[in-house]
């Protein structure tokens, strides 16, 4: 499930309200509930879409020291290090139910472990 | 979420086929049979007034390395090495853009979760999500800078 690609490009990234995130320079957490997203069976396959909501709640918890990352405008526009951040690894607990005609699923026990997460503040385009 | 055949392999390791998997809120194996459906608990989150589509981030992912076309733009920050844990994508470095919008100053958080997801069909699937969130300011295609915050789910 995912909110679709836009015609410039943006890739399955939704508008939400700016209360269902708060952040601190330790911590964050995402919360939605009920939010309309699209699931393909076949991902980029506008064909098989079928609408659905989300129940999303999401906790950032710190880990480690505030680290610089990205290259900013030393390389690329297009180089994946054209940005400039400061970051602090995290470990991420989750739980998200999904809901649309025919199936509905719930996981209540999500960790970024065995991954990898991360917070903080960053730059990039037209702001390096 | 089933995958569409993509034979092409990213020379960095990447695997399109991994990739459209299961990027994304994702299951690893679809619905057979409809048991019910529920619906999600009351209190909604309000949606937003809309503000205008951020511009993507420049670089991402070519699905077909032969067709410049084909860019997702998207990137997979972690540690070289480190594979997601149930799909199974390369991590391509710590220096990589963890946003998916571009022209963007803000807070930024990233997450790659994994775990069990229990389907109304009974069936326990082993899942994975990509979540992350920029909140911040940022500059549309009109030139104008606004705020907002969004999310890559």
């Amino acid at each position: 499930m995912q909110p679709g690609i836009f015609p410039n490009g943006l890739f399955w990234t939704a508008q939400i309200p700016r209360s269902g995130f708060r952040s601190n320079r330790r911590s964050a957490t995402l919360k939605l509930r009920g939010y309309p997203l699209v699931e393909t069976y076949q991902a980029f396959n506008t064909a098989s879409a079928n609408p659905g909501l989300i129940n999303l709640s999401v906790t950032w918890t710190a880990t480690g020291d505030e680290v610089e990352r990205g290259k900013g405008n030393t390389v690329a526009p297009d180089d994946p290090a054209a940005f400039l951040g400061l970051f602090r690894d995290a470990r991420v607990t989750a739980s998200v139910e999904g809901y649309r005609p025919g199936l509905n699923f719930k996981a209540g026990k999500l960790s970024s472990d065995g991954f990898y997460a991360n917070m903080g503040r960053m730059r990039n385009g037209s702001y390096l | 979420m089933t995958a569409q055949s993509v034979s092409s392999r990213d020379p960095r390791g990447f695997d399109r086929r991994k990739f459209i998997m299961g990027t994304g809120v994702a299951a690893a194996a679809t619905a057979a049979t409809t048991v019910g459906v529920g619906t999600p608990a009351s209190g909604a989150t309000r949606l937003p007034n809309p503000l205008p589509v951020p511009e993507p981030i420049t670089g991402g992912v070519l699905l077909d390395p032969a067709d410049p076309a084909s860019i997702i733009h998207w990137l997979l920050p972690g540690p070289v090495g480190a594979t997601t844990q149930v799909i199974g994508l390369p991590a391509m470095g710590l220096d990589v853009d963890p946003s998916t919008v571009g022209n963007f100053n803000g807070a930024q958080a990233y997450a790659v979760v994994a775990g069990k997801a229990r389907g109304s069909d009974g069936v326990t699937y082993d899942c994975e999500f990509d979540v992350r969130v920029m909140e911040g300011h940022y500059v549309a295609a009109d030139g104008v800078e606004r705020r907002g915050a969004f999310a890559f789910m």
